[in-house]
C-alpha cells in the first residue's frame, strides 16, 4: 500500500520522455559534477539519481534499472556504489529509479538503461521473442515466492486451495505460481491483483501470491499473525525456480564484455558487504528511501534484507552465478507450459559461465 | 576540641534535629498530596481524553457520512436512470463546488460493460470542472475499485495517491452500482487526506496529548511525529521495538475496538496511555496518547513550587534557629568557662550574670552557691587531711616503736646456747594489741611472755606498751612468774585508763635446771612439744584476764624441760581464724598441725602453725593480730 500511492505518481509518463529526461540529466550531471559535493542530485521530473561524485572522463559511466523501487531487495547495487566498489571497478553507476511504472525489458530494449534485474523465469521467457537477454549474474539462488492463505478460510492444505478465490499478479510475476496451480491440478479462481495486499486484508480473496521478503512481512505489518497464514513456498514444491539476476542485452553485452563483467562482480562484492554488515546495509538503503521520498519502514526493510541474505547464500558454495541446474530446470517448466518454443543454449544465456 | 564538641552538640543537635522532623513532616505531607492528587488527575484526564476522542471521532464521522449520503443519492439517481450524459456532468459539477470537502469523483464502469468511457474522473481546477480518463488496464485491478465490486460492500480506502484526479493523497469512499442484481461499476467520492489531517492536528495543538488517525492496515495517517506518518504503522512501530502489547493494541483497533491502556516497551511512546476508539464509517481508528509527563505535569510543577518553597522556608528556620541557640550559647559559653576555671581550682573566680533567660540566671547562681560549697568543703578537706597525715605520721612512728619493743629473731641459739627461739607477730592494722618478749632477767633465768590485750588500735597498743615495759622493768623483781603477774595486774588496773584486759602467758626458765614455771591469764593454752612428736597441751588457766580486778591471787605451774623441748605460745589470732564457711582454726587443728612436724625448730614450727593457720583462713577476715612465740630448750646451761 505504501509503496503503491507513490509509483502511481509516475505511470501517466512516456518512456521516451523519462529516457530524453535522463539523458539530459545525465548530461547535466556530467557538467556540474566538479562543483558539485553531493552524492545526488534532482532532476527536473523529481527523480533522483545517485552517482559517485568523484566521476571522471575516463570512468565507464553506466545505468542500472532495479525492477522495482529502492529497498533492500537490492541492497548490493547500493552497496557498492556508497562503500566506492563500482568506482574501484572503474565504473561510474547511476541508479536509476524503478517500480511498476518502469518496466525493466522495455527499458532494456529501448536502451534508456544499461543493466536491470529480472526474475530468471521472466529473462528467459522473454527470449522467445525480439532481444535477446543475458545473464551476468545470479543474486538469487532460490524461489522466494510462496502462497499465504488465510486459515480462517478453512485452508489448511494445498488442496484446501480447491475452489478458492487466489489472487495473482497481473503482471510477469505469476508464472511460476500458475505452474504450481496446474500441477496440482487445482481449480480456483483466479484473480489478478496489483501490488496491494488489501484485497487480501479486507476479504474478497482466500489467498493470495506473495514474496517472502516483501508481501508476506508487509501482511504481518498490518496486523495479521503468521499463525493466522497457511503458506506455501515453491520452493518447496518442486519449483525452486531462482528470480533475481543481473540482465543487459545481448546487443549491449556483445559491445561492452569487460564493463558487463566488472558491473556484475563489483555488484555481488557489494551484495557480499551488504550480508556481512547488516545495519551499515540497512541505513545506507534507508537513506536513499527517504531521498527520495519512499516510505521507509525500518523493520520491513530488515526484515527484506534478512531474507535476501538467505536467499543470495541458498547454495552452498555457489554466490552470483547461474548454475545450468537452475537454468535447465527453468528451461523445462517454460518448454512444458509452452512459454518457451524453442531451447535457449546455456551459454548464450549465460555468456560469462566459465 | 571539647569545646567543639559541645558546641556542636546543642546548636547543631538542635538545628539537625528540628529540621529534620520538620523535613520529615514536609515530605509525607508533598508525598501524599501528590498520591491523592494524582489519582484525580489521572482521573480527569482519562475523561478529558475520551471527550477528546469521541468529540473528534464525531467530527469525521459527520465529514465521512455526508460523503457516504451524497454518493448514496447520485447513486439512486444513476441507478434509477434520472440523469444520463451532461446532466450527470451537471450534478457533478454542482456536487464538487457545493461539497468542499470531495476533492474528485469517479465513475467506473467493469471493462466488460459497453459504455464508452469506461472510467472517468471528475474534479474542480480553478474552478473549471475537468475529466480525465482512466486507463483501462490499470483501474480495475487498484484497491478503490476492486475491493468494493468484488465484495460488493460500500468502502473507504486506505489512503493513495491520485495521479488521474486531485493529485494528492486521498481516501476514497467507492460505492457499488448495481443493475439487474449485477455490480456493474463503481461510484467513488473522494476526500484529501490533509482534510482529515487539519480536523485532526487543530485538537493535537492542545496540550493534552498526541493525537493519531491509523488506517485499516494499523498505517498512521496523521501524527505529531512526522517521520511516523505514512511511513510507520503500529505493528511495524511495536516490531521495530519488539513490544508485543503494542501489536495487540493495533490489533485491537483495527478490529474496530476500543480501550484505555498503558503502553510498555522501549519506543517513543514509553509510559504513554493510549485511548483509541473506532471510526465507525471507514473502520479506522483515532488514538490519543498522553504521557504520564503530560498528565502529571501540573501535578509535578505544583510538587515542585512546593518542594522549593518548603526548602526556602526551611533553610530560613535553620539559619534562625542557628543564630537563637547561638545568641543563647553565648552566655553559656562564657558560663561554661568560668565553670571550668573553678573545676581547674579557681575559687575566686566570678561567675558571669551576662543573660537575660531565667534558666541561665538561676544556672549561674547555681553555679555560684556549688563554687562557694566547693571552696568551703575543699578548705576543710585539706585541714582534715593535713591533721590524718599527722595523726598517722604518729602513729606509725609508734608502729616503729613498738615493733622494736619486740626482740628480733636470730637463727643462733641465745642465752649461753641453751635456747633457740622464733616469733612472729603480724598486727591486723598498722599497730597492734599482741605481745611476745623474752629476755634474761639474771645469768640463769630466762623470762618470757605472749599477751593479748582485748581491743585494738592505739590503746591496745599503748597498753601492751605499757605491759611490755613493766615486764622489762619489773622482771627481775619477783621470783616467779605468779608473782610478776599479780604485779603487772594491779599496775594494769592502776593505770588502765580504757580498763582493757590483758589475756598473758608470763614464764621463767631456769637455765640450768630446765625447770619451767609460768602463770595463764586467761590465755590460749600452751603446748610443750617433746622430742618423739609428742606434745604436751598445757590448757589450765591461773587467773582471769589482767587489768580487771586489783589484787588478784594468781597461781603458777611448773615442769621440767627436756632438751630440745619446744614451747608453743600462741594468741587467739591462731585460734580464732576464720574460714570462708566461718569456722575457728581452734584448738584441735593446732593440735594436729604440732603433731604433725617434722624434724622441727623454732622457725619451722612458729611458720608452720602460721601456714595452716593462713591456709584455713579467708585472708579478707583476719580482723585479730597474729602472734606466734616458739622457745626450744636445746640443752640446760653447763
Amino acid at each position: 500500500m505504501f509503496i503503491r500511492f507513490r509509483f502511481s505518481f509516475f505511470k501517466a509518463e512516456r518512456i521516451g520522455i523519462r529516457a530524453i529526461l535522463l539523458l539530459l540529466l545525465t548530461g547535466f550531471v556530467s557538467l556540474s559534477c566538479y562543483s558539485c559535493s553531493s552524492k545526488d542530485t534532482e532532476s527536473t521530473d523529481g527523480h533522483r539519481h545517485y552517482y559517485n561524485s568523484r566521476s571522471r572522463r575516463d570512468y565507464r559511466v553506466v545505468r542500472f534499472l532495479p525492477q522495482w523501487t529502492h529497498q533492500t531487495q537490492f541492497a548490493g547495487f547500493y552497496v557498492a556504489l556508497e562503500k566506492g566498489i563500482y568506482e574501484r571497478f572503474g565504473l561510474d553507476v547511476i541508479i536509476q529509479n524503478g517500480g511498476p511504472n518502469a518496466p525493466v525489458i522495455p527499458a532494456l530494449s529501448t536502451g534508456s538503461t544499461d543493466f536491470s534485474t529480472l526474475f530468471l523465469l521472466t529473462a528467459m521467457r522473454h527470449n522467445r521473442d525480439g532481444k535477446f537477454l543475458v545473464n551476468l549474474g545470479q543474486i538469487s539462488q532460490k524461489s522466494s515466492l510462496m502462497l499465504a492463505a488465510k486459515r480462517e478460510r478453512g485452508i489448511e492444505s494445498i488442496e484446501d486451495l480447491n475452489y478458492k478465490k487466489i489472487g495473482l499478479w497481473h503482471s510477469e510475476f505469476r508464472d511460476l505460481t500458475n505452474i504450481f496451480l496446474q500441477r496440482n491440478k487445482l481449480e480456483v479462481q483466479v484473480i489478478p491483483i496489483d501490488y496491494s495486499i488489501n484485497l487480501f486484508l479486507k476479504g474478497p480473496i482466500d489467498a493470495m501470491n506473495v514474496m517472502s521478503y516483501n508481501e508476506l512481512h508487509r501482511i504481518y505489518q498490518a496486523g495479521i499473525d503468521y499463525e493466522e497464514l497457511f503458506l506455501v513456498r515453491m520452493s518447496e514444491q518442486g519449483l525452486d525456480i531462482p528470480e533475481d539476476g543481473i540482465y543487459c542485452t545481448e546487443e549491449f553485452f556483445l559491445k561492452n564484455k569487460e564493463l558487463s563483467r566488472d558491473f556484475a562482480e563489483a555488484t555481488m562484492e557489494g551484495w557480499l558487504y551488504a550480508i556481512n554488515h547488516e545495519e551499515e546495509a540497512l541505513e545506507i538503503v534507508l537513506d536513499i528511501m527517504r531521498r527520495d521520498h519512499i516510505p521507509a519502514n525500518r523493520p520491513h526493510q530488515r526484515w527484506m534484507l534478512q531474507e535476501m541474505r538467505d536467499i543470495v547464500l541458498a547454495k552452498p558454495g555457489v554466490v552470483g552465478k547461474l548454475q545450468k541446474d537452475s537454468f535447465d530446470q527453468a528451461q523445462a517448466l517454460l518448454l512444458e507450459n509452452g512459454q518457451l518454443t524453442t531451447p535457449i543454449e546455456y551459454k548464450r544465456f549465460v555468456p560469462n559461465a566459465p | 576540641m571539647l569545646r567543639r564538641l559541645r558546641s556542636k552538640s546543642l546548636t547543631y543537635q538542635v538545628v539537625a534535629f528540628i529540621s529534620l522532623f520538620i523535613l520529615l513532616i514536609t515530605v509525607v505531607q508533598i508525598s501524599v498530596t501528590h498520591f491523592l492528587m494524582s489519582g484525580v488527575m489521572r482521573a480527569n484526564a482519562s475523561n478529558t481524553v475520551s471527550l477528546l476522542v469521541n468529540e473528534n471521532i464525531n467530527r469525521i464521522e459527520g465529514k465521512l457520512s455526508r460523503i457516504q449520503l451524497l454518493a448514496r443519492n447520485i447513486r439512486y439517481s444513476v441507478q434509477a436512470g434520472l440523469i444520463t450524459g451532461e446532466q450527470f456532468q451537471l450534478m457533478v459539477a454542482a456536487a464538487l463546488r457545493e461539497n468542499p470537502d470531495i476533492s474528485s469523483l469517479c465513475m467506473a464502469y467493469e471493462p466488460s460493460i459497453q459504455n464508452q468511457p469506461r472510467a472517468q474522473v471528475y474534479f474542480v481546477r480553478n474552478t473549471e470542472l475537468v475529466v480525465n480518463i482512466l486507463n483501462p488496464e490499470e483501474y480495475p485491478y487498484e484497491d478503490w475499485y476492486q475491493i468494493p465490486i468484488m465484495s460488493g460492500e460500500q468502502r473507504w480506502s486506505e489512503p493513495w495517491y491520485d495521479r488521474a484526479g486531485s493529485q494528492t493523497l486521498i481516501s476514497s469512499y467507492s460505492i457499488p452500482i448495481i443493475s439487474n442484481g449485477r455490480y456493474i461499476g463503481i461510484l467513488r467520492l473522494d476526500t484529501q487526506l490533509s482534510k482529515l489531517q487539519q480536523m485532526i492536528s487543530t485538537d493535537s495543538r492542545q496540550q493534552i496529548g498526541k493525537m493519531l488517525l491509523l488506517t485499516n492496515n494499523g498505517t498512521f495517517v496523521s501524527s505529531q511525529i512526522d517521520s511516523l506518518v505514512m511511513n510507520y504503522g503500529i505493528f511495524s512501530l511495536a516490531e521495530e521495538y519488539n513490544d508485543e502489547e503494542l501489536r495487540k493494541i493495533g490489533q485491537d483497533m483495527i478490529y474496530g475496538r476500543s480501550g484505555v491502556q498503558k503502553l510498555g516497551g522501549k519506543h517513543m511512546f514509553e509510559d504513554y496511555w493510549i485511548t483509541y476508539a473506532p471510526l465507525k464509517s471507514n473502520g479506522w481508528s483515532l488514538a490519543v496518547l498522553m504521557s504520564e509527563r503530560t498528565i502529571f505535569r501540573d501535578l509535578n510543577l505544583l510538587t515542585l513550587i512546593q518542594g522549593i518553597a518548603s526548602a526556602i522556608a526551611f533553610l530560613l528556620l535553620a539559619v534562625i534557629l542557628l543564630l537563637r541557640i547561638r545568641h543563647i550559647n553565648k552566655p553559656l559559653s562564657a558560663l561554661t568557662a568560668a565553670v571550668e576555671r573553678v573545676g581547674s581550682g579557681d575559687f575566686d573566680t566570678v561567675i558571669p550574670h551576662s543573660s537575660d533567660f531565667y534558666e541561665l540566671q538561676m544556672l549561674t547562681n547555681s553555679f555560684e552557691t556549688m563554687r562557694d560549697s566547693l571552696s568551703d568543703y575543699i578548705e576543710n578537706l585539706r585541714k582534715t587531711t593535713e591533721e590524718k597525715n599527722r595523726i598517722m605520721t604518729e602513729v606509725l612512728f609508734a608502729s616503729t616503736i613498738q615493733r622494736n619493743l619486740i626482740p628480733r629473731n636470730v637463727s643462733t641459739n641465745q642465752f649461753h646456747d641453751c635456747l633457740r627461739i622464733h616469733g612472729i607477730l603480724e598486727p591486723a592494722g598498722d599497730i597492734g594489741g599482741d605481745l611476745y618478749d623474752y629476755f634474761a632477767i639474771d645469768d640463769n633465768t630466762f623470762c618470757f611472755a605472749i599477751a593479748d590485750v582485748v581491743g585494738k588500735g592505739i590503746v591496745a597498743a599503748m597498753t601492751m606498751t605499757m605491759v611490755s615495759t613493766h615486764i622489762r622493768a619489773k622482771g627481775a623483781s619477783f621470783q616467779t612468774p605468779q608473782e610478776l603477774a599479780a604485779d603487772l595486774n594491779n599496775f594494769l588496773c592502776s593505770n588502765n585508763i580504757e580498763s582493757n584486759f590483758v589475756t598473758i602467758i608470763l614464764g621463767f626458765i631456769d637455765l640450768k635446771s630446765g625447770r619451767l614455771s609460768y602463770t595463764n591469764a586467761g590465755h590460749v593454752p600452751l603446748f610443750i612439744r617433746k622430742a618423739n612428736n609428742q606434745y604436751q597441751k598445757l590448757a589450765e588457766t591461773h587467773s582471769t584476764a589482767l587489768g580487771v580486778f586489783p589484787n588478784l591471787k594468781i597461781g603458777g605451774s611448773s615442769l621440767q624441760l627436756d632438751p630440745t623441748d619446744e614451747i608453743i605460745l600462741v594468741t587467739d589470732g591462731i585460734t580464732e581464724s576464720m574460714s570462708s564457711s566461718e569456722n575457728f582454726f581452734g584448738i584441735e587443728r593446732l593440735e594436729e598441725t604440732i603433731a604433725k612436724l617434722q624434724n622441727p625448730n623454732p622457725e619451722t614450727t612458729a611458720k608452720a602453725i602460721l601456714s595452716a593457720a593462713r591456709k584455713f583462713s579467708n585472708p579478707d577476715k583476719q580482723y585479730d593480730d597474729i602472734t606466734i612465740l616458739v622457745i626450744e630448750f636445746s640443752h640446760p646451761k653447763h
